[in-house]
Formats: C-alpha cells, structure tokens, sequence
C-alpha cells in the first residue's frame, strides 16, 4: 500500500513531456547521479572490480602500445591502446581524419601477442580497418596540443604543471569517436547485454573511456621521464584527479537518439522520475538540505572553471553564474527559513525555478536536488536500457481512427506547424558518401535533398495524418500500409511514441532555427558529460571522467567512488 | 586453442568477409532504400536479414538479389492485392520481403485460421520478419511451405521437415498461422537460438550490398565538407 502511495505521488510530480521534450529544454540537460559514467563506476566498485596495466611496450617517441585490464574475476576485458607520432597537419577530430595520437580497442577477455598483433593491423586504421566480435569498442584520440607540451615540459623538469591550465582545458586528450555495439564488425550488444557490469546504456564504451584516461596521464608521464630521465616526476593525484578525457563530438549523435525512441524514453523518464521522487516527498532532512547548499557552493566552482569560446554558450554561464547565486541566496535558512519549513519543499524550489532562473539554471538545479537523494533514485540507473525490439511490429490491427486519436494526442505539437514556409523545412539530415559522415544540408542550396535520412519525424507524421485523415477510420492499418508504404516509418513512431511519452523530441528537427547542438547535448548529459563547449552549433568539445578517481585510486582510503562529478570545495580536494 | 584464437583464424580465411549483425542490419536497410523502397520497409528488411543470419539462415546473397532485381513501377503486381486470405499478387508472384511484412503487420489478427499466400519468391524471407516479430509475441508463429514448416516460439526456432526447401527459390502456397506455447513439442535438441558471432559473406556479395547503400549517400562537395558537420579540419590546440 504504502509503496503504491509513492508511485502515485512520484507520477503525479512527474513532468510534462510537452514540458521536458523541447530543445531548448534538452540542450539545457546536465549530467545527473543516473548518468551512465557515475552509475558505472558505483558498480565496478561495488563489485570490486580489479585493474591493472598489463603492458606498457611504449618507445621514447611515444609510440607504441600498452594494454589495461579492468576484471572481477568472472569476465576480463583489456583495452588495447596504441600509441602513434601524428603531424600535426593531420591531426583532426572530424570522422574524414585517418591518422589519431593514438587509437584503441576494448577486448573482450585478454588478448595473447597473436591477438596484438592483430589489432596492431587494423586498429589504428579504426574504420578502415577489420573488427570482429571480440573487440567491444574501437576508439581513438587526438592530443590537445598545448595542455600535453604543457605538462610534459613541467614534469620533465621535476616540476607539477600549472593547475589554472589544467582546469582550463580540463584533459590531455580528447577522443574523437568512441564506437561500440557492432559498428565496423565490432561485438554486436546482444553479446554483453546480460553481464550486469553493462545493464543500462553505453557502459561498454564509458569503461573504454575510463581506462583511457589512465593511459593519456600515463602517455604524458612516460614522454616527461623520457625527455629528462633523471628530472622527471610524476603528476600530483590531487592534480591529476584534475584531468578528464575531452571528447570532441558532431551530428553523428544526433540521428542515434532520434531513431532510438523507446532508449531515449527511459532515459529521460527516469530522470524525470528521480526528480519526481524527490519532488514528492513531504520534507526535507537537514542533512539533505545542507548537501544541496554545499553542493550550490562547489557547482558555482565548476561554473568558473567552464570555459567556451562559443558566444552564446558564454552568456549562459554568465547568466547561469548570477542564477547559482540567486539560489543561493534564496535556500539559505538564514533569509528564508520558510523555503524549507514548507511542504514538499523540493516541489517548491523546482517550482520558484520556473520563472525565477534561465532554463540553464533549472535544469542545472535538477541534477542538484536528486544529487543528495541517492538512496531514493540510484535503482533507476539499471533501468535505463531497453530492449527495443518489443517496440518494433506494426500493430496492423489498428484501425485508422484509433492512429489518428494517436496523433491528435501526442504531435499536436507537428500539425501546427506550415512545412510549405521555407524555414520550417530549411534543412536536411544526409549522410556524406565521403567516410560516412552524417552531416545536416540546406534544402533549398545544397543538392541531396532527395537522399534525406528520416529524422523529420515531425514533418513526416503531419504528412501521414493528412494522408489518413480523409479515409475509411475503420480500415486496417496493414490495409493503409499496403497501399501507402511510404508513411510506415511515420506510423511505427506513433504506435511507439504513443505508448512512451519521452520518446518523441517535440520540435522541428528540420527549421531553419534548430540548433543541432542542442540533442548532442542531451545525450552527452546523460553520458555524464560536463564543461559543454560548443565550436558551433552542430560541434561540441566536452569533458568526462574529470575529477574522478583513477582504477588505481578507486579502493583508496577515503575516495568515493561516486563524488566527483562537483569540483572540491577549497581544502577538500 | 581459445574460442577468441578460433575466431581469429576463421577471420582470416580471406575471400569471405565477417560481418556484424548490427551492420548486416545497416547495410540491408540502407541497401532496401537505395534501391527505392521506403525508410519504414527498410527498416523491416534489415531487422529480418538480421535475425535470418543470426539463425545462420541464408541471407545477405538472397537479399542482394531480390533488391537488384526490385523495380519499383512493379510494386503494385508483386505485393498483395488485398488482405484477405490468400494473398494473391497482381502479376506473377509476390515479394517476400514486402509479403514478410504483410504477415507480420497482420499477425494479431490470424486467430483460429490461418493466412495462406499465393505464389511467393524466395519464401524463407517472410521468417525474417515473422521471426523478428515473434520475439514479443505470446503465441507462437509458424510458417510452412512445400515440404517444411518453422516455428518461431520467442528467440527460439524450431525447423520440422526437409531443410533443403528453406532454399526454394518460389513456392505456390505459404501459411502462416499461431500456435500455442503449450502445444509445442520442445525437443531441445532442435530448438535453435540465436549464433553470437561474425557473419561470413563472400565479399564480392558484401560489395553489391555496398553498392545498392551507396545510393543513400550524399556526393561530397567542398561546401559540405566544410560546412555540412560544422567543425574545423585541423584541431591544433
């Protein structure tokens, strides 16, 4: 009974998907506690997961290979990192790039030399080069020039590099592609999907990134102790907790999370539903209260430490800064002890939020409050996958009618939209024969505009809902599908959508005024990524892992596996 | 020697390409729409190439063959003229890979009786899309023509009969129709699960697949390539 009454106040504190599923909403998204990468590493360190690095064969111009070996005794996995000497004239984060720093795999088990040498053969070429099922993720990465020179020098000369740099470019390198389940030839999902270790999403590609970071700082290290063998020190943990892995990121996101509907709605759903649950509760305990405000304390650090050279990204930290001081000001007991005296004071904030704070803020304050409540929300990370399959058939028993009250019902939103205005169908989502690059053209300047992948699913379910209205509302849908193939795509995202309602990106994804950058930015959150840094708006630099603990510290006296996402306050690093 | 070390050799036998099924699915449905079939048919075509090769069903050479020799202006005398049973072609026989998806869109409503087909090419493509269905069903699918039937009974698969007829090239009936889970007769040893490994296509077929996907590829033009992804060629900092 009892639990039913807060299922019942969870889903009556839920958000409205009219609300959430907007752009401007999404691009505002910020990593949570559910995000794949934290929710990874309370696992591995809760099933005391063992790492170490296996192989370091790197020569004294920084080429080479080493592996690392992350196991719990039940599965092994390996990641295979090879190190190369790029001209700086090649290097390019975009997918049309050939040659990278350096290149990886993770391996399914441990790879014997054999096995190495195979890697070693195509590896390195990543897309070019042949994939098979023992290799989960297939990466690479290029240096951020001036942090690695910057650090190497420093230690050669026995000296810790300067931390304001460090906190100002946040990673030594940043991986431009991260592929997994079965791209290239790669180990399809179905094969690891049942090993707890990767329940929920993209855990097979986040803990390839995690042992990356280890090899860029010890990539960095090795070329210090070889430019001064007898100076050379390593780095301080403190400041090398410092450095994440940068990932450098285009449209190829985009298309993923609009042909993925039901694995963006649990995504976002248990989001909202962590949010929720704590808006749902009738008070809030002092302990709680005094995280939230540390935690208000130690995000306004991490706001100066996030820097763009996107202008528009800039005015919303601006903004953002005096927001995460207004609410400051507003939960301090001391002002308005009220705030928290009242019921359900966390409704309450989210509430004052709506029109007191930019839509950075808010969504920023919603990873805030359900920070503090991991007891309450950390279930939700397992159920963050899905299998998508059960969503796939066509119910062709449906009739026309009941399709039609589907659409009334959840794209609203698209039929009240002119795509015959130019600027409502300006542009279109391509791929470029040109290394497979997914790319967003102008329709009315470009050609390709009759090779348009479908992601218009706005414009395209209006078209159906024309095409149906006018019909027999008790035909069969297979009927309707016979004779009109061309709108199947459209009615499978009704009958899907309609039965999960954060499926379904609110906007048109074709007008003139999209900002591409704002799904890359929703997905990359949910990633756990932080310090958004968009190069335009369809590109954006990111940072991951900063501030966590390394493999080698996640057993360390005192290092919580999961409290790293917000910089240290001052004295507590 | 290791299952990985066998893998390994196996991938080296050269002639043939080994390939995932994530990119078997890929590859159809790219290669389903580059010959002019809609985005929501190629969906279906390549989830059902999947799920044929994972069940180590003869596919991707079958599929190049049906989709090189797909015409669009045909398209109203190789599909169903209604939906009443049996499904009759307009012209000569129908096409499985749209046949497969009639089934499939129907399968909720094939209740005591079951759906019978006319003449259909290559019937083993219909299991592609009955199959991939199946997995969320609550009762099970089976299909049968000329001397053999498949039961499709959740991610399990059960083949009765003579194998060679998988590889008919037409058959003059298929049906199809729902079975209870209770009244299988579940032998073990002929319940078939899905093979979690690299598929081997000759890659001579793999490229012909290619080509047909290439058609859903943009020409890359120096304006796209600098402005289409929207980021820089050269990321020195």
């Amino acid at each position: 009974m009892q639990e039913n009454l807060s299922e019942k106040a969870e889903r009556a504190s839920l958000r409205s998907p009219e609300k959430v599923m907007r752009l401007a909403r999404m691009g505002s998204f910020h990593q949570t506690r559910l995000s794949f990468m934290r929710a990874l590493l309370r696992c591995l360190k809760r099933e005391k997961w063992q790492f170490e690095r296996a192989v370091w064969n790197i020569d004294e111009n920084g080429v080479g290979h080493g592996v690392y070996v992350a196991s719990n005794g039940k599965h092994t996995y390996s990641l295979v990192c090879f190190a190369h000497d790029l001209p700086p004239e090649k290097r390019s984060d975009r997918v049309i790039a050939e040659e990278w720093d350096a290149t990886f795999a993770l391996y399914d088990g441990s790879p014997n030399q054999e096995e190495i040498e195979r890697l070693r053969g195509n590896i390195p070429k990543q897309e070019a080069g042949h994939c098979q099922q023992t290799e989960l993720v297939l990466a690479r990465a290029n240096r951020s020039v001036r942090l690695f020179e910057h650090v190497v020098d420093r230690l050669s000369q026995g000296r810790q590099p300067d931390q304001d740099m460090i906190d100002s470019v946040g990673y030594l390198m940043r991986t431009s592609a991260v592929y997994g389940n079965g791209k290239f030839g790669l180990g399809d999902r179905e094969r690891v999907s049942d090993r707890p270790e990767f329940v929920g999403a993209f855990r097979t590609e986040l803990l390839a990134v995690w042992l990356i970071r280890a090899f860029t700082t010890d990539i960095t290290e090795h070329m210090a102790r070889v430019a001064n063998p007898q100076k050379a020190v390593k780095m301080d943990p403190n400041i090398k907790r410092r450095l994440g892995v940068g990932n450098s990121t285009g449209l190829g996101m985009a298309p993923f999370l609009i042909l993925h509907p039901a694995l963006i709605h649990r995504w976002i759903a248990a989001r909202e539903r962590a949010l929720a649950r704590v808006c749902s509760l009738p008070t809030a305990t002092m302990e709680t209260e005094n995280q939230f405000a540390d935690l208000v304390r130690r995000m306004i650090i991490g706001v100066d430490n996030w820097n763009t050279v996107d202008e528009i990204q800039q005015d919303r930290i601006i903004e953002l800064r005096q927001d995460l001081l207004k609410l400051q000001s507003h939960i301090d007991r001391d002002n308005q002890p009220s705030i928290w005296e009242a019921p359900m004071p966390w409704k309450q904030l989210i509430h004052w939020t709506d029109s007191a704070l930019s839509m950075e803020a808010q969504e920023l304050v919603v990873s805030l409050v359900i920070e503090p409540h991991g007891e309450l929300v950390d279930d939700l990370a397992d159920e963050m996958g899905i299998d998508e399959a059960q969503y796939f058939p066509i119910k062709g028993g449906q009739t026309v009618g009941e399709l039609l009250g589907n659409i009334e019902d959840h794209y609203r939103w698209a039929l009240d939209i002119n795509y015959e205005q130019s600027a409502e169908s300006a542009r279109f989502w391509y791929v470029s024969e040109e290394k497979l690059e997914p790319r967003l053209g102008e329709r009315f300047e470009e050609p390709g505009a009759e090779k348009e992948q479908p992601l218009a699913f706005g414009r395209d379910v209006a078209a159906l809902y024309r095409t149906l209205s006018p019909g027999d509302p008790n035909q069969k849908i297979a009927g309707f599908l016979l004779q009109n193939p061309e709108h199947r795509h459209a009615v499978r995202r009704v009958q899907t959508t309609s039965r999960l309602p954060y499926a379904e990106v609110q906007d048109n994804l074709i007008a003139a005024d999209m900002r591409p950058i704002d799904l890359l930015r929703c997905k990359l959150s949910f990633f756990g990524a932080s310090r958004f840094d968009p190069r335009s708006d369809r590109w954006v630099r990111i940072t991951m892992y900063q501030h966590a603990p390394f493999p080698d510290e996640l057993y360390q006296e005192g290092m919580d596996a999961d409290d790293w996402v917000y910089p240290p306050l001052p004295g507590n690093s | 020697m290791s299952s990985n070390e066998q893998e390994s050799k196996r991938m080296s036998e050269s002639k043939q390409g080994f390939f995932s099924l994530n990119q078997i699915d890929q590859t159809c449905r790219k290669a389903a729409r580059g010959v002019g079939l809609p985005w929501g048919a190629a969906d279906d075509i390549g989830k059902a190439a999947r799920w044929l090769s994972a069940y180590e069903l003869t596919s991707v050479p079958q599929i190049v063959e049906l989709l090189e020799a797909y015409e669009p202006d045909r398209y109203e005398d190789v599909i169903p003229q209604n939906l009443a049973s049996p499904l009759q072609p307009g012209k000569g026989r129908l096409n499985p890979l749209i046949t497969g998806m009639v089934l499939s869109d129907l399968i909720d409503e094939i209740k005591e009786n079951p759906m019978v087909t006319g003449r259909l090419d290559y019937p083993i493509f219909t299991a592609g899309f009955l199959g991939q269905t199946a997995l969320t069903e609550d009762r099970a699918i089976r299909l049968s023509w000329a001397g053999i039937a498949l039961v499709f009974y959740r991610d399990a698969l059960i083949i009765e009969g003579n194998r060679k007829d998988l590889e008919l090239e037409f058959c003059e009936t298929l049906e199809c129709e729902r079975v209870n889970f209770s009244e299988i007769q579940t032998d073990q040893k002929n319940l078939l699960k899905p093979v979690m490994a690299s598929v081997k296509v000759d890659r001579v077929i793999w490229q012909k697949l290619e080509k047909l996907a290439h058609h859903t590829y943009v020409e890359a033009t120096e304006q796209s390539r600098q402005s289409g992804a929207g980021a820089g060629l050269n990321d020195n900092d």
